[in-house]
């Protein structure tokens, strides 16, 4: 290694060989053994981080925490959990190291007018693989006190926080939506070769919109899916 | 990295409107929180205002809080957010920044004018540094945090904290290697240092 070389590894060289890797380790070692200049700079490095290190704590000023509470004072209660949190620390939207592909559910949910049913197809998955599937609910206006239902049929089974099958196949929950678009994040699993459903439901007293989300499950791995509305 | 079952039970009873519960779990960070601050704007008056910005900005987002994140590093996002807005808002005011150094901690450092000569020396080379390399090397060389908070806090992977870091210290010795003159008598400068 030459000096060119050398002085942008510096930095990594003081972190030891697990920064650097062995061989680079020994290969910087040896050309500082050699070459003063970069030995100089080394040192200079060292002093630099000293110096850094050795800055002194600095303190809160002593009235910052009373300052704070009269401005809490002031402060309304904050929002409650938002619904959408507490649900995806229970069903997961993790970005998955197993190959996840995204299957997106769109659900256009109006209050009034006739019902429609949507239905999402998503070309086949391999078995055991974690898919990642986003249903929106679109609205024009807020609405309060809406439940929501996803049902997975016996082949699906959503995924926890570590990316394995939990047994439970249906998540419920009151919320509500906010005017524009609200997705829901979640990921399932087949776990067995067929065309499974995801059936998606909002109510708002006697009126409901379903989603029925379709993945097909194969017998062998591999493969990517897309999306399309039928 | 996850909240402690305390700092769970405290988020619970804040996110209920529990004012004091949400103080008792800021109390003990205010000050990592203020140096964090202080050393990314460099003036007393103008960091506890943004901590101050930041944690209400905190109290108010207390729904959206996931609890598998660490509550500490979700603060720190904040408010290293609040600073960025605030330095932007000084850029757009054309303010200049006028630094105010408080006491240190360090008693037996108070009185040495030197210290001090050679702290502003340092500080005024890493405020020469980008905001990107100096986030780092404030929070890792200054301020403690680890990598892993780093890098929850600026949104990027370990691997880039450690290579802006070191790229940040490499910048600040060259910038101190210019500084040589007002820097004889605290380090033996080569004659033979390269030149930068």
């Amino acid at each position: 290694m030459n000096c060119q070389q050398v002085e942008p590894l510096l930095g990594s060289y003081l972190d030891g060989p697990s920064e650097l890797g062995k061989v680079n380790f020994a290969k910087v070692e040896e050309h500082l053994g050699a070459c003063r200049a970069c030995s100089t700079s080394l040192d200079d490095l060292r002093w630099v981080i000293a110096q850094l290190k050795a800055q002194p704590r600095i303190k809160a000023p002593e009235d910052l925490a009373a300052r704070l509470h009269r401005r809490l004072a002031l402060e309304a209660e904050p929002p409650r959990e938002n619904w959408l949190v507490r649900l995806q620390q229970f069903i997961n939207w993790p970005s998955l190291a197993v190959g996840a592909v995204v299957a997106a559910g769109v659900m256009f949910f109006v209050l009034r007018g006739p019902q429609p049913v949507v239905g999402i197809y998503a070309s086949a998955v391999p078995i055991d693989q974690n898919v990642a599937v986003q249903i929106a609910f679109e609205v024009d206006e807020d609405v309060q006190g809406v439940t929501f239902d996803i049902r997975l049929q016996d082949g699906l089974r959503f995924v926890d926080s570590r990316g394995q099958p939990l047994q439970t196949q249906q998540v419920a929950w009151r919320g509500e939506l906010r005017r524009g678009k609200t997705v829901v994040p979640i990921t399932v699993r087949g776990i067995r070769p067929g065309r499974w459903e995801i059936l998606a439901v909002v109510r708002k007293n006697q009126l409901a919109r379903k989603t029925h989300i379709i993945i097909p499950v194969r017998a062998q791995r591999s493969g990517n899916i897309s999306v399309g509305e039928g | 990295m996850v909240s402690t079952p305390e700092q769970r039970e405290l988020i619970c009873r804040a996110r209920n409107g529990d004012k004091a519960a949400f103080e008792t779990l800021i109390g003990p960070q205010l000050d990592r929180f203020y140096g964090l601050a202080y050393q990314l704007i460099r003036n007393e008056d103008d960091a506890a205002d943004v901590v101050q910005e930041a944690l209400i900005k905190a109290y108010r987002s207390l729904g959206s809080f996931r609890g598998d994140a660490d509550f500490f590093t979700w603060m720190a996002r904040i408010l290293r957010n609040t600073v960025l807005d605030e330095l932007k808002r000084a850029v757009r005011r054309h303010e200049e920044p006028v630094e105010t150094l408080p006491e240190s901690l360090d008693r037996s450092l108070e009185g040495k004018a030197e210290q001090k000569e050679l702290r502003e020396i340092v500080h005024g080379c890493i405020s020469q540094l980008s905001s990107k390399l100096r986030e780092p090397l404030v929070m890792f060389d200054i301020e403690g945090y680890s990598y892993e908070e780093i890098s929850q806090i600026l949104g990027i992977n370990i691997g880039t904290v450690k290579s802006r870091l070191n790229r940040a210290r490499e910048s600040l010795r060259q910038k101190l290697n210019k500084q040589r003159n007002r820097l004889a008598g605290w380090v033996k400068v080569s004659d033979e240092l390269p030149a930068s």
